[in-house]
């Protein structure tokens, strides 16, 4: 009896890990190039366009929402904005559009990119939280990382990097600043740009236990608190914090229930984003800003969404379009019907591993009739009654190849 | 009384080849038996079987009236195991060995150890892997004559022991079956030490014929006989009468469990004109050797 | 029984104990010293921004530290019991064979346990004295799944060396291969702290095969 049950612990073990590694082993062999869908809002011709990847080798087609072909030259005309570059060494700028000019600096000085993907958000990867509060204020060209950092428990605490100690002095003024401003420990969110490649630093976006949400900044060694009028019940998710020149937008601020808002310069005034079929944890997520208009487009592997709008982020057109790359199947027909199941450890909308059992359908139907057929035609050249080996035979009707193997290489006792 | 072992209808195969076929045999308690028979014919199989540590092909065996195959820790407390090879734990040293078997068995008789033990005069924390052969089976014996089985199981014993401890043994061995109750299962090379010792003997032959019988009762039903060469030696053969011969230019010898008038009679039936036959007396060895051949 | 079990045991590990803690204190010192010296010629901030923000291990070398131990502690208790055929010694002990492999294998998995929890101490301590908490906890969280691989090459070591069958010795390997390569698929920290439950719940899977060696010792034809 006892070898019997751990005969079946070692198979059931052999098929796990099998599931894990054949279907990559599989990939490596087997895969081919797909690339994802490009979307934009062109505003010269006023229509969505985009740009895929088919078929073998480099074959892209550059197309409008109306099905027009265009070469690529004229496909990047369409994106001044964009290619505005490409346009300069066309000599096609200054641009005409709309009754509006412009030149090449002022094209350079407007564009800006808002990206969240979902690997970004802050509770779908891990992130120690200890961060550098910069000087703002440096009095110098460039940033530089403070000899202290920072992290939120009941107090604001500081710790100098050298002594690995608090430090007191500026643990008590910061935490005083902040209580003063209304803030109620412990903190829920830390949100802020770590990086000292920036052309300024705004600090943090701290959310409170109660949900209201603080900037905090270091100005000339002092704190900066500001309780923003973002409203407390709104469930801050996440807040990814942009520094651009512009200075019209903090950055992006994500909601538990998948709405996104930017964070206006004008009073931390939220712009709500109208998306429509917007999932965080799946799609990536891109604004893209011109002079004229903001586009938000937005994917994951099957699908890709846009919403063009104008300068007040009021809708104008929305696009959705299934990708060529989704289109295909992305595993063929052998792949299933030889892997019923597979393990899933990677994830790429997550900083965490997974160890997930993930069906491939009803095509695994045809692997297991083979595999069964294969098990018979084997038990029976090894002698072993079938109805007395079911247990073998049910596993593999459940696991298909991988039980056929785990079964076949791991033979039962005499 | 009860069998100490019960071997039925024992087959054992290796892949085609045949080791035994329907090989029976019983040991009964309180007796020494003697298990001969040439290299290779299956005698450490058969003590593999019969320790569970090989499942036969089919058959039957039961030691101290349980499936050999199954053996009970309560049943492997009353069975000392001697290894051919005399295999024993290396890492451990005089005493650790006998300490760790003393929390094994119960009725262990540490002072039987140390007895065999100090007659190496080595120190007690002296490793076994660095000793020789004949040390090592020592240390061995001595750990078996501690635990005090009823029934003893020895693979070739006197592999590396000298002569004056081989007679120690034996006296040591002979002491233990006093009383009755215990049984030993001996197997050796060294067939004259069996002579005094064994009170039955089992010939084990290729294939698994084998013969059981009791020691006095071998040496007297099994003689040999002697004549001169006189040029029908060509003539003998093996036979139902005739177990063994061996032909010098000089003499012929035959070995035979009839009586000398009956191989007289035999002889002259098949041609061989003897008129008298010279009886030799043997040892234990010399019968065997008679009874197997030599290589 | 399982004290003369476990007199055994510590008979046969006690010399290799010495060498994997020395083995796995030499690691944690260099550890030590290697921050030390990071942290004399860069500046801490750096440092800092480095291990928070970038992702840098700064403790990767005690990375494959619990499987050699595993794999050396499996050795020294399992090949003096199979070489030579040595096995029936501890088939003939009067006591169950199963049970006999089964609390051999738990007496090494709990000296591998512990040279891991003195790892994981360690490590704690070792961090904490240059980055804050945070950093000590996130390292500590980090290395668990390598940690985690040491009673996986414990308990395959155990496996193949017992096992008499060359087939399955190779199913051992690749299973216990295959199985350790898990816990090294991310060089990001904390990755694992969602999973890691999963792991070692399928590590307790392969405890139960302990108790085939005895049996399959018997059906090989020796």
């Amino acid at each position: 009896m006892l070898p019997k049950l751990s005969r079946y612990t070692l198979i059931l073990l052999a098929i796990v890990i099998m599931s894990v590694y054949l279907p990559r082993l599989y990939h490596k062999v087997f895969d081919e190039k797909t690339g994802k869908t490009q979307l934009f809002f062109s505003p010269v011709i006023k229509k969505f366009v985009f740009r895929e990847m088919v078929g073998e080798g480099h074959q892209f087609i550059t197309r409008d929402e109306t099905g027009k072909d265009y070469d690529r030259q004229t496909f990047e005309t369409l994106m001044p904005f964009i290619y505005y570059k490409n346009m300069d060494l066309w000599g096609k700028l200054p641009l005409h559009i709309d009754g509006h000019v412009f030149d090449k600096e002022t094209m350079k000085k407007n564009r800006q990119v808002f990206e969240l993907k979902p690997h970004m958000i802050a509770d779908r990867s891990p992130r120690i939280q200890v961060f550098p509060l910069l000087e703002s204020q440096p009095g110098r060209t460039g940033l530089r990382f403070p000899e202290d950092a920072f992290r939120m428990t009941d107090r604001m605490e500081f710790i100098n990097v050298d002594t690995n100690t608090v430090d007191k002095r500026l643990t008590e003024q910061f935490t005083g600043a902040l209580r003063e401003a209304g803030f109620v420990f412990p903190a829920r969110l830390v949100a802020g740009r770590v990086s000292i490649l920036k052309p300024f630093d705004e600090g943090f976006f701290v959310v409170d236990a109660n949900g209201g949400v603080y900037h905090v900044k270091r100005a000339k060694g002092q704190p900066v608190v500001i309780k923003t009028p973002i409203p407390s019940d709104l469930t801050v998710r996440n807040i990814k914090v942009t520094e651009n020149k512009k200075r019209e937008i903090y950055g992006t601020l994500l909601t538990k229930d998948g709405e996104l808002y930017l964070i206006s310069y004008d009073n931390y005034h939220l712009i709500k984003l109208p998306l429509e079929n917007y999932d965080p944890d799946t799609m990536d997520f891109k604004l893209l800003v011109n002079p004229l208009y903001r586009t938000a487009v937005y994917s994951d592997d099957h699908t890709i969404y846009a919403v063009a709008m104008d300068t007040r982020y009021r809708p104008i057109a929305r696009y959705r379009h299934v990708m060529f790359s989704g289109r295909r199947i992305p595993a063929g027909t052998v792949y299933k019907a030889l892997f019923p199941f597979y393990i899933k450890t990677t994830d790429k909308t997550s900083g965490y591993l997974r160890f997930d059992v993930i069906r491939n359908g009803p095509s695994a139907l045809i692997g297991i009739a083979f595999s069964l057929v294969f098990a018979i035609v084997v038990m029976n050249a090894r002698k072993l009654g079938l109805r007395k080996h079911w247990a073998d035979l049910a596993i593999i009707m459940f696991t298909g190849l991988y039980g056929l193997i785990a079964v076949t290489i791991i033979e039962p006792e005499p | 009384m009860e069998n100490a072992i019960e071997v039925v209808n024992l087959t054992h195969r290796y892949g085609k080849q045949i080791v035994y076929e329907d090989l029976s045999f019983t040991v009964k308690q309180g007796r020494i038996f003697g298990l001969l028979g040439k290299n290779g014919v299956g005698k450490t199989t058969l003590i593999k079987i019969l320790m569970g540590f090989l499942r036969p092909t089919s058959g039957r065996c039961r030691v101290l009236g349980e499936n050999s195959y199954n053996l009970s820790p309560a049943a492997r407390t009353k069975i000392g195991l001697l290894f051919e090879g005399h295999l024993a734990y290396e890492f451990m040293t005089i005493a650790q060995i006998e300490k760790f078997y003393s929390m094994q068995y119960p009725g262990w008789k540490r002072d039987m150890y140390y007895r065999l033990v100090d007659k190496l005069d080595l120190p007690h924390n002296h490793k076994i892997k660095n000793m020789s052969c004949g040390q090592r089976s020592q240390v061995v014996l001595g750990l078996i004559f501690a635990q005090n089985p009823e029934l003893m199981i020895l693979d070739d014993y006197s592999m590396g022991l000298d002569a004056g401890y081989r007679r120690l043994f034996l006296d040591y061995l002979i002491d233990y079956v006093k009383g009755g109750a215990r049984t030993v299962f001996v197997t050796s090379h060294i067939i004259q030490d069996l002579e005094k010792l064994v009170d039955d003997v089992i010939f084990l032959d290729r294939g698994g014929d084998i013969l059981q019988t009791s020691l006095s009762e071998f040496m007297s039903a099994f003689k040999q006989f002697r004549f001169k060469n006189n040029g029908f030696g060509d003539r003998v053969h093996k036979d139902h009468i005739i177990k063994n011969f061996d032909i010098t230019k000089s003499t012929v010898s035959l070995y035979s469990f009839e009586p000398e008038e009956a191989v007289l009679r035999h002889l002259n039936k098949n041609g061989i004109e003897v008129t008298a036959l010279e009886q030799v007396p043997m040892s234990l060895e010399d019968a065997f050797i008679g009874l197997t051949g030599k290589y | 029984m399982l004290a003369s079990i476990l007199y055994k045991e510590w008979l046969k590990i006690r010399p290799y104990l010495a060498i994997v803690f020395l083995f796995n204190a030499a690691v944690l010192v260099y550890l030590f010293i290697d921050l030390r010296h990071l942290f004399a010629i860069e500046h801490a901030e750096m440092i800092w921004y480095w291990a928070f923000q970038i992702g840098t291990l700064h403790y990767a070398h005690i990375k494959y530290l619990l499987p050699i131990t595993g794999v050396i502690i499996g050795a020294a208790q399992f090949v003096p019991e199979m070489i030579g055929h040595r096995f029936r010694l501890s088939l003939h002990l009067p006591v169950r064979s199963d049970a006999l492999v089964l609390w051999s294998g738990l007496i090494g998995l709990l000296a591998v346990g512990i040279i891991g929890v003195l790892d994981a101490l360690s490590l704690y301590a070792i961090i904490g004295i240059f980055f804050p908490s945070e950093a000590a906890e996130s390292a500590l969280l980090t290395a668990l799944p390598w940690l985690f691989a040491g009673p996986v090459t414990y308990l395959g070591t155990a496996l193949v060396t017992m096992e008499p069958r060359l087939v399955r010795k190779l199913v051992y390997i690749a299973v216990s291969g295959g199985f350790l390569w898990l816990f090294y698929q991310s060089n990001d920290y904390e990755s694992y702290n969602r999973v890691l439950w999963k792991l070692a719940l399928l590590a307790l899977l392969s405890v139960p095969s302990l108790i085939l060696p005895a049996y399959r010792y018997r059906n090989a034809s020796s």
